[in-house]
């Protein structure tokens, strides 16, 4: 079985180009274009509003309460088959709370589903916002306060100044041009070697802006993967990150989620680089905001990995979860060989929500239960049915 | 021909009649018969601004081979979405009404005669230019003066830039002081000068002190979206509306709960509140130890100590002092304290009242921290427009702005203007007269007090240019009219804000060719400044207004923030992005921008920053300031009774009694109806169709009479009664109003025009003509809700 490859497309990225890009190598021959389908992140959230998504489900604390506000970062990385499985366990509660609050159920376009998918992405690769108290005190325990003290706005060391860029791109940026001198003042004053962990670095972002009471603001331009590809190579990071290598970026488990997350794994990764680029005699590459913001397009874009599926156990999950006894050869409802080649997470999603409520009343009616599924399962199901559940 | 309101209304007050009105219909009606073709005529649809009040309302223009034949709102416009208010569909009539100034006319009779010469535009220029350029000769540069109305944008920098340019500090803004919210109560806490955005969508409690929200707030369609978002818009959290006021308003009909007060007692009321609060340790206390100054006692650099907010509060505003001056029993008073403390967020607003009136509403808003906070008062960033290149000042110019502005123009009176003073100046000579006046977008005869002030200032004045579309009240003293295109013909720009602190750029195009040989203000100073020659040129190097837009906006475009308008998910959608650091707009170059704007029409910033202190408090402790440290920095002389510190704490002052309250026994109010808010559009019909919709008048002034009142004055329903106060008499028709106290009369402003066209000139009658002169020390401005009045059987 070929490895399945999905590479969601960066948000930044789709809203520069607009088009629809994806990265296709690696995929399954019976399933080209199924996997891939793009999504367009503006478009996403438009289906979120215009679906009513936002009644219930908030961002970043703006739209409803009643459901899960799903702009809050999840525990780990969350692949296209887990997202699709976690809609599947959630329909059958929200159908229900939509029906309380006479939202009339919808159907969605396998493009709008592309869409919604990319935008929910999108929206998790951006920070919550930070606490300030909490980076007040990371300032104290990272020994950041030694160099950076709470002096006049415009003293030495003072960093308000940095409360104007929005964007955490600007801070690694920043921080990785900044590193040789930051080294240097840490050995001086005998500092120890610090790392950020987690949104450590999101919160004392947010107490380093909460010290600005500048108005000006500096955003950044949505980063291009294509041009970000390139600077990998230019800019030489390809000599250690070959892919496949050993120091292959897509396969690093702990890869950050977060634009923030990624300044501060700039920053822990940096003493290790430069270490191995002066062995190897290279320059010490600098980087321009947006060659940042390009790199990091890229570099996020290598992330978005499906595992592969097992038709074996898929066809197990398909007894398991008793979806034999509707859909097999000789029962009312369609045989699903039919979808043979069609399948990818996000033709599940939107089949499944289009065809839900009808199916969750059969089930009722056959007082069968809802079967909740987890991504492995799905990832299973999914490959059983693309071979015509052989 | 002639044409009266009988034959108008005759005509049709349906959608036909926007097409019928005023020169379009005649023009229309010449065509030949053969020269109509059957066919339907070329359609489109224009966005431009609303012209007819402040509020900045997207337009949608349809336009049938370049004739406008009717209005809808822009649904993309972030202010109305696709609303309008009657003012607005009603807009134009002021492109066609049939007696807009059509050309430049020289004055040939005595002032005020009425008698008037058209004149070419290079005449009417070659006039004014002869006239500055003579000044500047004589070193008299600075008696250039101009009186501006209500209007945003960079066609005030453009003024600026001129007089800068010219030589003259007088640019005094004239802009109907009881016109917008309270700015003084914010510039007195806050030390900003401006309008704030008051977050009305999300406020819990609102407890208006007089204000005239649902019939005459600056952007009505604005707020009263707001209103029903406030009301319905978030499930399960109803906003509670309570509005203090003498008159049972609109507002007040609408509002939970109305609570009747004397005229001018609203300041003390809010101070009573205030001291609840306090008494009850309902403030914020964070808020306060954070976030404001003079709160408690403190000592200046001097080491003189000074009386803090609360200990005077807590001494001088017992609920039973408050509620033997306001009327408002004293167990409303706390139970008001207590909902509004606790009912969270929770917004306090108040009228044009006297500036430390405005202030005992303003820290009730300080005492909830509803300041910069969700549902609180809000203050917007400015649009981003590209600075005015340098230019060098010759020497007339630099000794001419050195000069002290007519109006007093040190410390305090450089931020506040004061037009009553102004008039007042010019008749005494102090400190020197004006030889030439621009009235700019203002009609100071109608709007102020006591119009014989200004029509003898204007006497004692050689030369007066209005550059007003209509021949209004003030335009008829004019020597020489340029009149302006109206706002569907010109290019402008309007920027302002939304309730939740968003900046909004409105772009206003021309929708139709200009009906008549007018020309836009804008391009008329350009080409002033260019025959001024010399710095003008470098001053003021743009060849048309629609130049200088062009040139502001690039300011947009570097500011790298916002987007062009777009449909209500795209305003999340930019708001979204721009949280997470991105930026990702509509355009990629400044051309880009200039068209899209256009289409669209306009630009916005649909995010809020919250916590910029050096924005949100501009005083000299950059705090909020419950002792108003910056007012005591500023003030030259006293501006209450005393000088000592509560003349700088919110406080409240009685009205100087003006008359024998035996002889003139009524309170008068005066209040503001949706169609004729201040003194713009009177000459539109159907606007005074709809004066007073609630008693079903139109066309005249009434007065509203508490039917008890009445009865005692043998005063019937529908009567022709005089009002008289020790200042004047205007007729009015008697109208029984249970919405009116007894001791309290209420007349809306809007008609009395001594001038403006056929359907403004000599209709109802101005209550202004029954104010005084008790001129409020810090504004200068007449102290509104002080005057009495009698009233009896014309």
């Amino acid at each position: 079985m070929k490895r399945i490859s999905i590479y969601l497309l960066i948000g930044f990225l789709l809203l520069v180009s607009g088009d629809l890009i994806f990265w296709d190598q690696g995929i399954g021959a019976e399933k080209k274009g199924e996997y891939l389908l793009p999504g367009d992140i503006k478009a996403g959230w438009k289906v979120f509003t215009t679906k009513k998504c936002g009644v219930c489900h908030a961002i970043w604390g703006e739209g409803g309460k009643g459901g899960p506000d799903l702009g809050t970062l999840p525990e780990s990385y969350v692949s296209q088959s887990q997202l699709a499985a976690l809609m599947w366990n959630h329909w059958p509660e929200m159908w229900g709370k939509m029906a309380a609050k006479k939202i009339p159920s919808q159907k969605m376009e396998k493009t709008e589903m592309a869409d919604l998918f990319a935008f929910l992405y999108f929206i998790r690769y951006m920070d919550e916002p930070g606490n300030p108290q909490s980076g007040k005190v990371l300032m104290e325990i990272k020994h950041c306060s030694k160099c950076h003290p709470i002096v006049k706005e415009g003293a030495k060391g003072d960093l308000s100044p940095w409360g104007m860029y929005m964007n955490p791109i600007l801070w690694a940026q920043m921080m990785w041009n900044h590193v040789p001198q930051m080294e240097q003042e840490m050995k001086k004053k005998g500092l120890p070697l610090v790392e950020f962990k987690g949104n450590e670095m999101v919160d004392i972002i947010a107490y380093i802006r909460s010290l600005s009471s500048k108005m000006e603001k500096v955003y950044l331009s949505p980063g291009n993967l294509q041009s970000g590809k390139k600077l990998f190579t230019q800019k030489g990071c390809i000599q250690c990150h070959l892919p496949q290598g050993e120091l292959d970026l897509s396969k690093k488990k702990d890869f950050p989620r977060t634009l923030a997350q990624l300044a501060g794994m700039m920053w822990n990764h940096s003493y290790k680089m430069w270490k191995g680029m002066k062995e190897k005699g290279m320059e010490r590459p600098t980087l321009s905001p947006q060659e940042m913001a390009d790199l990091v397009a890229y570099l996020f874009s290598t992330q978005y990995f499906g595992e592969p599926g097992n038709p074996e156990e898929g066809k197990r999950v398909f007894t398991k979860k008793q979806c034999n006894l509707c859909h097999s050869k000789g029962t009312k409802m369609p045989n699903l060989s039919f979808l043979k080649g069609q399948i990818s997470p996000i033709f599940m999603a939107q089949t499944m929500w289009n065809h839900g409520p009808e199916m969750l009343e059969k089930i009722r009616k056959a007082k069968i239960s809802w079967r909740k599924i987890d991504s492995k399962e799905m990832v299973d199901l999914m490959e059983y049915l693309n071979r015509g559940m052989p | 021909m002639k044409i009266n309101r009988r034959d108008f209304l005759k005509m049709g007050g349906g959608a036909g009649a926007a097409v019928a009105l005023g020169g379009g219909f005649w023009k229309w009606s010449q065509f030949p018969v053969a020269e109509k073709p059957n066919a339907p005529g070329v359609e489109k649809w224009i966005p431009t601004i609303c012209g007819q009040c402040m509020g900045g309302c997207g337009i949608l223009v349809r336009v049938i081979d370049g004739w406008a034949v009717n209005i809808a709102g822009n649904p993309l416009h972030p202010v109305n979405r696709g609303t309008l208010c009657p003012k607005g569909i009603a807009g134009l009539q002021g492109l066609y009404d049939p007696d807009r100034i059509r050309t430049p006319l020289k004055r040939i009779g005595k002032r005020g005669e009425g008698q008037w010469q058209p004149i070419s535009w290079v005449e009417a220029l070659q006039m004014v230019t002869s006239s500055l350029k003579e000044l500047r000769k004589n070193g008299e540069s600075y008696q250039l003066m101009v009186l501006g109305g209500k209007y945003r944008g960079l066609m005030r920098s453009l003024w600026e830039r001129f007089l800068e340019a010219f030589g003259s500090p007088n640019y005094i803004d004239n802009q109907f002081q009881w016109e917008g919210t309270p700015t003084e109560g914010l510039f007195l806490t806050q030390g900003i000068y401006s309008t704030p955005a008051y977050d009305l969508e999300n406020v819990q409690y609102l407890l208006s002190f007089g204000s005239e929200l649902l019939e005459s707030y600056w952007s009505p369609v604005q707020v009263l979206r707001a209103y029903g978002y406030f009301r319905r818009g978030k499930p399960g959290q109803r906003g509670k509306l309570v509005q203090i006021e003498p008159r049972l308003s609109i507002t007040g009909i609408k509002a939970d709960e109305w609570i009747p007060i004397q005229p001018g007692a609203e300041g003390i009321l809010a101070l009573g509140i205030a001291h609840m609060i306090i008494k009850e340790g309902l403030y914020k206390k964070d808020f306060a130890s954070n976030h404001t100054f003079g709160f408690e006692g403190w000592t200046d650099e001097n080491g003189k100590e000074h009386l803090g907010f609360k200990e005077f509060i807590l001494s001088e505003y017992e609920p039973n002092v408050v509620s033997k001056k306001t009327g408002v029993p004293v167990d409303t008073v706390i139970r008001l304290a207590r909902e509004f403390a606790t009912n969270q967020p929770s917004l306090a607003i108040g009228y044009r009242d006297r500036p430390f009136h405005q202030m005992a509403v303003s820290v009730l808003n300080g005492l909830t921290g509803s300041i910069d906070t969700t549902g609180g008062i809000l203050i917007p960033r400015n649009v981003p427009y590209q600075a005015f290149p340098p230019f060098k000042k010759d020497t007339i110019a630099q000794k001419g702005l050195d000069k002290e502005r007519i109006d007093g123009g040190k410390g305090l009176r450089r931020v506040i203007h004061q037009p009553y003073l102004f008039a007042q100046n010019v008749l005494s000579g102090r400190p020197y007269k004006p030889k030439a006046l621009f009235l700019y977008y203002t009609n100071p005869l109608f709007s102020n007090p006591k119009p014989d002030l200004f029509s003898k200032a204007f006497a004692e004045i050689p030369f007066i240019v209005s550059f007003s579309p209509y021949m209004d009240d003030s335009t008829h003293f004019a020597d020489l009219v340029l009149p302006d295109h109206t706002p569907l013909e010109r290019w402008q720009d309007d920027p302002l804000f939304l309730n939740n602190g968003f900046p909004v750029l409105g772009i206003r195009q021309p929708v139709v060719e200009p009906l008549y040989q007018t020309k836009a203000t804008g391009d008329v100073l350009l080409t002033i400044a260019k025959l001024l020659g010399g710095e003008f040129r470098t001053a003021l190097p743009w060849n048309d207004f629609k130049e200088v837009m062009a040139y502001g906006f690039k300011g947009i475009f570097e500011a790298k923030r916002g987007d062009v308008f777009g449909l209500q998910f795209e305003e999340a959608w930019t708001r979204l992005l721009q949280r997470g650091g991105w930026w990702a707009p509509s355009y990629k170059t400044t051309e880009e921008l200039w068209k899209l704007i256009q289409e669209r029409g306009g630009w916005w910033d649909p995010l809020y920053d919250f916590g910029e202190w050096e924005r949100i408090f501009q005083t000299p402790s950059k705090k909020f300031e419950f002792y108003a440290q910056g007012l005591k920095r500023l003030a030259s002389s006293p501006l209450s009774k005393s000088n000592g510190d509560p003349s700088f704490l919110p406080h409240w002052e009685e009205p100087k009694k003006m008359s024998d309250e035996k002889l003139y026994p009524l309170h008068l109010h005066i209040f503001k109806t949706m169609a004729v808010t201040g003194s713009r559009n009177a000459n539109q019909p159907w606007l005074s169709e709809n004066f007073g919709p609630h008693l079903l008048e139109r066309w005249i002034t009434w007065v509203e009479i508490n039917p008890h009142t009445a009865k005692e004055l043998g005063i019937s329903e529908g009567d022709w009664v005089w009002v008289e106060s020790t200042f004047g008499k205007i007729q009015a028709k008697a109208r029984l109003y249970q919405g009116a106290m007894p001791d309290v009369v209420n007349i809306p402003f809007g008609l009395g025009h001594a001038s403006g066209g056929r359907w403004a000139k000599d209709l109802g009658a101005n209550p202004y003509h029954l104010l005084g002169d008790d001129l409020d020390p810090l504004t200068g401005n007449p102290i509104q809700r002080s005057p009495r009045v009698k009233i009896y059987k014309a």
